[in-house]
């Protein structure tokens, strides 16, 4: 990461082939759609090239390019939620029924999708991806007690979601 | 199966051209300072405004009040609370190193603290509206200067990094100038009266924290990138 910021272009190459995929992962435990997920993809990238001056090459490359990914994936749920705000107003319209649609069963996703950012990630990290808690932590740049706070609220309220919902 | 590998033929082309791109415009880059040093160059330009603010005090007692330890523990608490303000809004520009929430809990509960040292001033309720005004109106604008050259810095500082929360950004910088510009003009202005302090130093400061606030969020929001999806 240094020598990027050197702007050697060979090291750059390098660097974003290696952290492409750990990226594409994460992207894709929070965004259901393939297609917003690859642009998303690619804002993040974007988002690292931009604030790469903001590394400091004595800090763990992970807690500082995970936060970027984070933030670029919570703009978009911050989005995704005000858009499906607008649509759940306009289903309550008198003149839409839609009484006569079957109400099927909530998707893992659909539930991820409610938690809060923090919640949805170490969920996802520790019980979808199999990291173990200190990995997990050590990603999100937060204490192994934290993450477990984290991991347990989110189990809970996935459970009550799903409960709610039956 | 074959979705699958469509997929994954797309993420590898977007990728490859996103990669290239940024190849293509990597050019080097001067590294942030270290957040001590940035840290240190804000204390040493408040130290300058200190100066100033003790160059122009209207107090004669202030030799006085340095013996007073609610008079000195309101003003630490506050250049205090500016302090730590300052921190946070440097650290929100780095990612992965952003305030916690205890943080922001505890400079919020050092603020409140020293704020709340203010009704142990005595509270003169035979003044006259007029000389109210016109002794306070003074002491707002001193609020407003003195924050102003250290809030300007902050901000060029905070922009210099990648600002993720640009909402929370503006306001740590608003704490940290406004709140040390409360302090610095409890050396300057010789009025030790509760109202006066609550209406035309206190209040000025908390707008200021706001607009601050508004300020962060339009001025540190992320760019969206030149190849934003949409945009090819």
């Amino acid at each position: 990461m240094a020598r990027v910021q050197e702007g050697d272009r060979e090291a750059c190459r390098v660097l974003l082939d290696d952290i492409g995929p750990m990226l594409a992962n994460f992207l894709r435990r929070r965004i259901a759609d393939r297609d917003e997920a690859e642009d998303l993809y690619q804002e993040t990238l974007m988002a690292f090239f931009e604030a790469r001056h903001t590394y400091q090459p004595s800090r763990p490359l992970e807690p500082w390019l995970f936060a970027i990914a984070r933030n670029v994936a919570a703009d978009h749920a911050r989005h995704y939620w005000a858009r499906a705000s607008v649509e759940h107003l306009m289903d309550k319209l008198p003149e839409q029924s839609a009484d006569d649609e079957p109400r099927s069963g909530p998707r893992l996703e659909e539930a991820l999708a409610r938690l809060p950012d923090q919640q949805r990630q170490a969920f996802s990290m520790v019980k979808l991806e199999g990291m173990s808690i200190e990995q997990a932590a050590n990603r999100a740049g937060i204490s192994v007690g934290a993450l477990r706070v984290r991991a347990h609220r989110a189990y809970k309220a996935l459970k009550k979601l799903i409960a709610d919902y039956e | 199966m074959s979705e699958t590998l469509k997929t994954a033929r797309d993420h590898q082309t977007v990728h490859q051209e996103t990669v290239a791109r940024i190849v293509t415009s990597l050019q080097p880059v001067r590294r942030l300072w270290p957040l001590s040093w940035r840290l240190a160059v804000w204390a040493l330009l408040e130290v300058a405004v200190l100066l100033f603010a003790l160059h122009n005090t209207r107090r004669t007692d202030l030799e006085q009040q340095m013996q007073n330890l609610w008079y000195l523990l309101g003003v630490g608490g506050f250049v205090l609370a500016g302090s730590l303000g300052a921190a946070l809004a440097l650290h929100s520009a780095i990612p992965g190193r952003e305030p916690r929430a205890v943080q922001s809990v505890l400079l919020m509960v050092l603020a409140l603290g020293s704020a709340l040292l203010i009704l142990r001033e005595p509270f003169k309720t035979n003044l006259l509206v007029t000389t109210f005004i016109q002794k306070g109106m003074p002491c707002a604008q001193g609020i407003v200067v003195l924050a102003a050259i250290p809030w300007v810095a902050l901000i060029w500082a905070v922009r210099r990094g990648a600002p993720l929360s640009p909402g929370f950004g503006g306001a740590f910088i608003g704490v940290a100038a406004f709140l040390t510009s409360f302090a610095f003009m409890r050396l300057r202005c010789p009025i030790d009266e509760g109202a006066h302090l609550l209406v035309w130093h206190l209040l000025p400061a908390l707008v200021g924290i706001a607009l601050s606030a508004w300020a962060g969020w339009l001025l540190l929001t992320r760019r969206k990138n030149r190849w934003h999806p949409s945009e090819r």
